[in-house]
């Protein structure tokens, strides 16, 4: 991995760390103040301005979407009357998820970006499951444009990175390129370690919503200590303290990315203690943020990266432990039989994703290839199999490689059949084997 | 001593002395491409400036636009004497004649006579440039289309709406995929938001108080500028594209086109210098050179060419007094390396009643001029207050002399501007029509236009 820059917050004291390179190709140094995409950590910024909606009375979380975007038509399907405001922030919505189209650069992207969402798929009745969804934050992001009457990216600034003192904290490229700042990297080849700059390095304005921020991790500190605050800064309110509560508590259980989703935040237990947090992977770059509001404790670790993620986690877990004697317990293994096994095999597919399962030994194996979208290049690549160990109802955990660790689960029809697999957080539904013969 | 450690020597006094935090200094001759890289990408990182780090070269891209244009008048696409009406009939000029009067020629030779200078922001979207143009109904004529010089932005802007409108492209495409693509330059782009990922220079102004550089955080942003200024290259890229211009191989212009380029269409008010498609052509000691200036907030850049010997100096910088730097290394360079000079303007005094008939104010949208009569010598002073740069409210700087040097011309002597050439142009009534400097006209007293409302 070419650099890493961290920030903890702990009992009223900040340190900042800075390792490696910002650039590989010029061996430039990271520092503490080098300016790195947070990616989807944009989220819980876009969930605040958010709730400082909800707190003005400009809309309501229970609100369908449909009431604050007259004329407008969500997915195929037309679930605009069904899918409420909370379904975006709190990933339930059922709107397919990975829509990254670009709209260009001006200020209309967000709205032209919006008014594609009616050819999206309702990939599940809202309300009803948990699949990480980008598209719902760039709608989010949009309600907010048409209540403030701004641009999304202005409305932030002026009511979250200004007030917060984010003065290194950006939405465009013209923006950070004029402060230190890091390139992204990826893998040459996913199974090897050599890492290459990326030279795509934007967001499409219209998926900013969803994550196109970039910060630096004494910023992020800033964030983060609002958030384990009571919704004033420097003596000035700039959210209710329900709302900065309600953002914290468990919305979702079942979810496949966290032990539950609160909006916005993914919210974590560790030997019982409320770990919030998010993380954000876009071209190049890996970040993660986690507070434990109850101990005044921040950290966020920002990488260059397309693989900081495993190094975060590992270091996530080594510090939660070494600073505040906090352990994640693994969930234990429950042995299948092989018939049991046999029921989740089959191939599952998404645009951005077909995936294969096969008994494998005691297990699951999953193989995968990622098509195109936000990785470097439009080819198909595929990915290294990996290893599914049983963990009951439904559910699994990757054993290897780089995603080693995350759950995959199991979703059923009515009948008992196996209707979804949920792989990276996302549902992917499940080809009937009829037509995966064909 | 060896030539590039004379260069050192040279650029680092130079940078000292203008402080100018990074250059990029590159020569291209018959032999090879050679390239140098001095100092700092940013003050506040120190991190070095690398031969590979793209700068904003500013109004070097204007000869990038140009040779578009040419893409296309090659295609049989685009006549360079049509009026720009066969290709934007939708625009609309102050001068409701203009339009008709105008041709792509005269704006790629700064001839078509409405006021160029102004950059509101439109954005970043692929409209830009259309919304844009569209309020140029606001610009006053300030001359009869194809009468006189006078450095145009906004008329290169309009010839890339006119790249985009015929290629059905946005100006940006349309420029990839005709000239920067088959060229090869693959350190080339057109915006911040593909810059980010290369080794790319911070920009540096200059406290007016102080005179030491600091970072000019704001980088360049408005698209539809793009046609006029908005290319950010390495200094490889910019010897590439003069090598197109020196020894054109056909695949992107013909021989004949790229020496259509540099063939002079009109004087303007520097003696020894007429302006060519896109590119400035001066009259040296011992020959001629081809080439552009480039200034955007925090950067000054110089591309300078030699068409008999084959050669180009480059020179990018990251400071706002770069210019000065590179003036002094460009032509250090071409006496060094090719023994040619500028012509050295001999003196032509002025009686009194002259010199009096010259005193006063000049004025143009963005500053204005102060000329006086000291002891015999002219003397002037330039107060600044551009609403595009960072620097708030009026600035003015301290007298210097002018040395006059016939046909209403005069060299200033000393201080930051020293070595440019200023030019009073009479009127039929006998006063004085307008001063140009810097490319631009300051008439007498205040500005006798008024900019038109948005449409």
């Amino acid at each position: 991995m070419p650099g890493i820059a961290l920030g903890i917050w702990h009992d009223g004291q900040q340190s900042l760390h800075a390792h490696g390179l910002a650039n590989l190709e010029t061996g430039y140094p990271m520092r503490e103040d080098t300016i790195l995409q947070i990616g989807s950590i944009s989220k819980i910024f876009t969930t605040t301005l958010l709730m400082m909606l909800v707190d003005e009375g400009l809309i309501a979380l229970d609100d369908p979407v449909s009431k604050h975007l007259p004329g407008f038509r969500l997915t195929k399907d037309g679930t605009q009357n069904d899918v409420k405001i909370v379904n975006l922030v709190n990933h339930t919505s059922g709107v397919y998820g990975d829509h990254f189209e670009d709209f260009g650069w001006g200020d209309d992207a967000l709205e032209r970006y919006v008014e594609s969402m009616s050819e999206l798929r309702q990939v599940y009745e809202p309300g009803t499951l948990w699949s990480y969804t980008n598209s719902a934050f760039n709608l989010a992001g949009r309600i907010i444009e048409l209540k403030l009457g701004t641009t999304f990216e202005q409305a932030m600034k002026e009511r979250v990175f200004e007030p917060l003192g984010m003065s290194r904290t950006f939405y465009f490229p013209h923006e950070a390129i004029a402060y230190p700042v890091s390139v992204g990297h990826t893998l040459v080849d996913p199974a090897g370690d050599e890492h290459e700059v990326a030279r795509r390095w934007p967001i499409p304005r219209a998926s900013g919503p969803a994550g196109s921020i970039s910060s630096t991790v004494g910023d992020m500190l800033k964030f983060a200590r609002f958030h384990m605050g009571d919704g004033t800064w420097e003596g000035r309110r700039l959210l209710s303290e329900e709302s900065i509560k309600l953002m914290q508590e468990v919305h979702v259980e079942h979810t496949g990315m966290a032990d539950a989703w609160g909006l916005g935040w993914m919210i974590n237990f560790y030997d019982g203690e409320k770990v919030i947090g998010h993380g954000g992977a876009t071209n190049g770059f890996n970040a993660h943020l986690d507070i434990v509001p109850a101990r005044d404790f921040a950290l966020v670790i920002l990488t260059n990266s397309d693989r900081g993620a495993a190094a975060y986690r590992e270091i996530i877990d080594w510090v939660l432990e070494d600073r505040l004697g906090l352990k994640k317990q693994a969930a234990p293994v429950v042995p299948l039989e092989a018939e049991q096994l046999a029921e989740y095999a089959g191939d599952y597919s998404e645009l951005l994703v077909d995936i294969t399962i096969s008994v494998e030994g005691d297990g699951l194996r999953l193989d995968s290839i990622r098509k195109g979208a936000l990785a470097d290049t439009d080819e198909e690549r595929k990915q290294p199999p990996v290893h599914l160990e049983p963990l009951g109802n439904d559910r699994f955990r990757v054993t290897n490689g780089a995603t080693a660790g995350s759950i995959v689960d199991f979703f059923r029809h009515a009948d008992g059949s196996i209707r979804f697999v949920r792989v990276g957080g996302r549902v992917i539904g499940r080809i009937p084997p009829a037509q995966a013969g064909n | 001593m060896s030539f590039s450690n004379a260069l050192r020597d040279r650029v680092t006094d130079a940078m000292a002395r203008w402080a100018v935090p990074g250059v990029t200094v590159g020569t291209l001759s018959t032999e090879r491409v050679e390239t140098w890289a001095f100092g700092v990408v940013a003050l506040d990182t120190q991190f070095p400036v690398r031969t590979d780090t793209l700068f904003q070269i500013g109004s070097i891209s204007k000869p990038f636009t140009a040779t578009l244009l040419m893409t296309l008048v090659e295609r049989g696409e685009l006549g360079l004497d049509e009026p720009v009406t066969t290709y934007v009939p939708d625009l609309i000029l102050a001068d409701p004649e203009a339009p008709d009067k105008i041709t792509t020629r005269h704006l790629l030779t700064h001839q078509a006579g409405f006021w160029g200078d102004w950059f509101a922001d439109f954005g970043l979207g692929d409209t830009a440039i259309e919304r844009f143009v569209a309020q140029y109904g606001r610009l006053p004529q300030t001359f009869e289309p194809g009468t006189h010089w006078a450095y145009n932005n906004c008329g290169y802007i309009l010839a890339g709406l006119i790249a985009a409108r015929i290629t059905g492209k946005t100006f940006e495409q349309a420029l990839y995929d005709l000239v920067i693509r088959p060229l090869g330059l693959e350190h080339t782009v057109l915006s911040a938001a593909e810059a980010i990922a290369y080794p790319v220079a911070v920009g540096h102004t200059v406290d007016p108080h102080t005179g030491e550089a600091r970072i000019a955080r704001s980088f360049l942003r408005p698209r539809a500028r793009n046609a006029a200024g908005g290319v950010l290259a390495s200094i490889d890229d910019v010897l590439r594209f003069a090598e197109l211009h020196l020894r054109p191989d056909g695949s992107v212009l013909s021989p004949q086109a790229v020496a259509r380029m540099r063939e002079s269409q009109v004087d303007t008010f520097e003696a020894g210098a007429s302006w060519g498609l896109g590119f400035k052509i001066e009259q040296y000691e011992g020959g001629t050179v081809v080439g552009h200036g480039g200034a955007t907030n925090g950067f000054r850049a110089l591309l300078q060419m030699v068409p008999e010997q084959e050669f180009a100096v480059a020179i990018l910088t990251n400071g706002d007094n770069g210019s000065q730097l590179a003036g002094e290394i460009a032509d250090w360079i071409l006496a060094e390396r090719l023994g040619i000079r500028p012509v050295e303007h001999p003196t032509v005094p002025l009686d009194s009643a002259e010199l009096e008939r010259l005193t006063g104010v000049y004025t143009q949208p963005y500053g204005r001029i102060e000329i006086r009569s000291q002891a015999g010598e002219l003397e002037g002073r330039q107060t600044t207050f551009s609403p595009y740069s960072e620097v708030e409210g009026e600035v003015t700087g301290k007298w210097f002399r002018l040395r006059t040097i016939g046909d209403g011309r005069a060299i200033v002597e000393d201080g930051e501007l020293q070595g440019n050439q200023i030019k009073f142009w009479d009127a039929e009534d006998g006063g004085i029509r307008f001063l140009q400097a810097g490319g631009r006209l300051y008439f007498p007293d205040a500005w006798p236009f008024t900019m038109g409302d948005e449409a």
